[in-house]
């Protein structure tokens, strides 16, 4: 009966049904952690640790559901499920990163309404198709794995809510895209109580959770030019927001002794510029991040007369096809953070992560890839603070 | 760690193997429905549907497009004709499955298969080998071998 109707529901999906798709990754990884803080005026005795492990993982699974309604109009939907996701261990996440649906007045003119991924820098819209990476851990910006490391949206817009976008061709086999969106503020101005106690300020004013307790939205935008194949792709990305520093900011990279100033809702510019392009068995991928914040009302406070948000990321990737079956990959990626929650206020230098990666990949079916990966991953210029990360990982990834 | 890593890496990059296609010297025509109005595809058109640029036809309906499974003679050839592989036009339509921006491509065991397709799907578009064309469909782009 199964069988049945599973074949109903393939014949079915070419009628403009329901169609259902998606891709899984598992991976064995095997990483060690250095940690070390060092002697300074304010640290009198250097510490530090050094931790291994070694574990299997069902890094993610993300499925498809998409609809065409009409001729013109399509519903998307992605589940995706990261970190071995379990309720009841528990581990990992699952979510709904996107739920939308378009409708293409031309090519020159598509809505989406919904829960979108922006078109921000390349990677931006793809950060969760793991199938469409040669590796098996992402940029440190878009892994889930080491979201702990550092907090995407303060690079990355992470959703819109709508999106206008379009192409237009500008030359032989060249075309010119745009986009347009507009979407919440960063994820920490949601609410995170529901309706409860009038003495919670937040908890007597949301009216659910996830609520956007600010009346700060998303803008932003890219503008774009690609060729059919896709082999050549570059663009330039803006977003306005404002970052959210009404509490206290926590990263690893911060000593615990170092508080982070509260200094309230600080209105942030992100620029992004990518470039990736394929030159016979050539491919590269890179993109760069640069994010403003407006220091003016910051620094009026003579105590924060320093302060500095800002921050860059850059990210250069190149893989090398042997033949449509093996390639072998090489990455580095910089992002550099002189805010607060690095270093102390008042420290010259600001901190840095530097991550460098390599490997390869064998794809023995059309549909399946096992890739190996090697990252070391350290940060710089940081002088109250070492952490190390190196990582061999091993996975397949199979589209479904 | 680091001594793995690299012996690993040495071995991915020294492994090297090819896809061998086999010699095909039919024409193959691209069918469709016959419901549709279009009678002639340039091949800059083709391409924009095959790399799903082009998501529908003159009259607004949209465009099914049908290919086959795996990477047979027929499929690489079609491919190469047009200076694509397989693999490049996988790539083109995982981006474009994974992003919602079109449905995906219907893929189909056989010519058998892909003559059913056609025939019975308004809007589908497909290729077979030109001495396969079923009488019930429109050859609207022919690739010549034996010129």
């Amino acid at each position: 009966m199964l069988l049945t109707s599973l074949t109903t529901s393939t014949k079915a999906q070419y009628d403009d049904e329901l169609y259902i798709f998606g891709f899984s990754q598992v991976l064995l990884n095997t990483k060690s952690v250095s940690y070390n803080v060092y002697e300074s005026d304010e640290i009198p005795f250097a510490y530090g640790n050094r931790f291994n492990s070694t574990s299997f993982a069902l890094h993610q699974v993300n499925l498809f559901f998409q609809k065409p309604i009409n001729e013109r109009s399509i519903f998307f939907l992605n589940l995706e499920a990261t970190g071995s996701y379990s309720s009841k261990i528990p581990s990992g996440h699952l979510e709904i990163p996107e739920g939308w649906i378009s409708y293409r007045f031309s090519e020159l003119l598509e809505i989406k309404a919904g829960l979108l991924l922006p078109k921000f820098n390349n990677l931006t819209e793809i950060k969760n198709r793991l199938p469409l990476f040669p590796y098996l851990i992402r940029p440190i910006m878009y892994e889930s794995l080491l979201n702990n490391l550092v907090t995407p949206e303060d690079y990355n817009p992470q959703n819109a809510y709508f999106q206008i976008t379009g192409s237009k061709q500008l030359l032989v086999n060249k075309y010119l895209e745009y986009a347009f969106y507009i979407g919440n503020a960063e994820n920490s101005f949601l609410s995170r109580t529901p309706v409860g106690s009038a003495d919670d300020e937040e908890a007597a004013t949301a009216f659910y959770l996830g609520e956007n307790m600010n009346t700060a939205l998303l803008f932003g935008g890219r503008l774009g030019l690609i060729n059919q194949y896709e082999t050549f792709k570059t663009g330039v990305s803006f977003t306005y927001d404002e970052d959210n520093r009404t509490e206290e900011v926590t990263s690893i990279f911060r000593l615990s002794s170092f508080t982070t100033p509260i200094l309230g809702e600080v209105k942030r510019y992100r620029f992004g510029y990518d470039l990736s392009f394929t030159l016979d068995k050539i491919a590269f991928e890179g993109e760069f991040i640069s994010v403003f914040h407006n220091h003016k009302e910051i620094r009026e406070n003579p105590a924060f007369a320093q302060a500095n948000l800002n921050k860059y990321f850059v990210y250069a990737n190149l893989t090398y096809n042997f033949n449509d079956d093996f390639y072998a990959f090489g990455y580095s990626s910089f992002h550099q953070d002189q805010s607060f929650e690095m270093v102390k206020q008042g420290t010259p230098s600001a901190a840095g992560v530097l991550v460098t990666s390599f490997g390869g990949g064998w794809r023995p079916f059309e549909n399946t890839s096992i890739k190996v990966q090697y990252l070391d991953s350290y940060v710089l210029e940081n002088n109250y603070l070492g952490y190390t990360i190196d990582m061999l990982s091993v996975g397949i990834s199979t589209i479904f | 760690m680091f001594r793995v890593a690299l012996l690993l890496f040495i071995i991915s990059c020294t492994v090297m193997d090819g896809i061998v296609a086999q010699d095909f010297d039919e024409n193959i025509a691209v069918i469709v429905h016959e419901s549709i109005e279009s009678n002639f595809l340039s091949e800059e058109e083709l391409l924009e549907i095959y790399t799903l640029s082009n998501h529908n036809w003159s009259d607004k309906t949209r465009i099914k497009v049908a290919d086959y499974k795996g990477e047979n003679y027929l499929r690489i050839h079609f491919y190469n004709s047009l200076n694509l592989t397989p693999r490049t036009i996988k790539k083109l339509w995982l981006r474009a499955q994974f992003t919602g921006r079109t449905v995906p491509p219907k893929v189909v065991d056989s010519i058998s298969d892909m003559i059913d397709l056609v025939v019975n799907n308004p809007g589908t578009i497909g290729y077979v080998p030109i001495t396969r064309v079923p009488p019930d469909v429109k050859v609207i782009f022919e690739i010549r071998n034996d010129l």
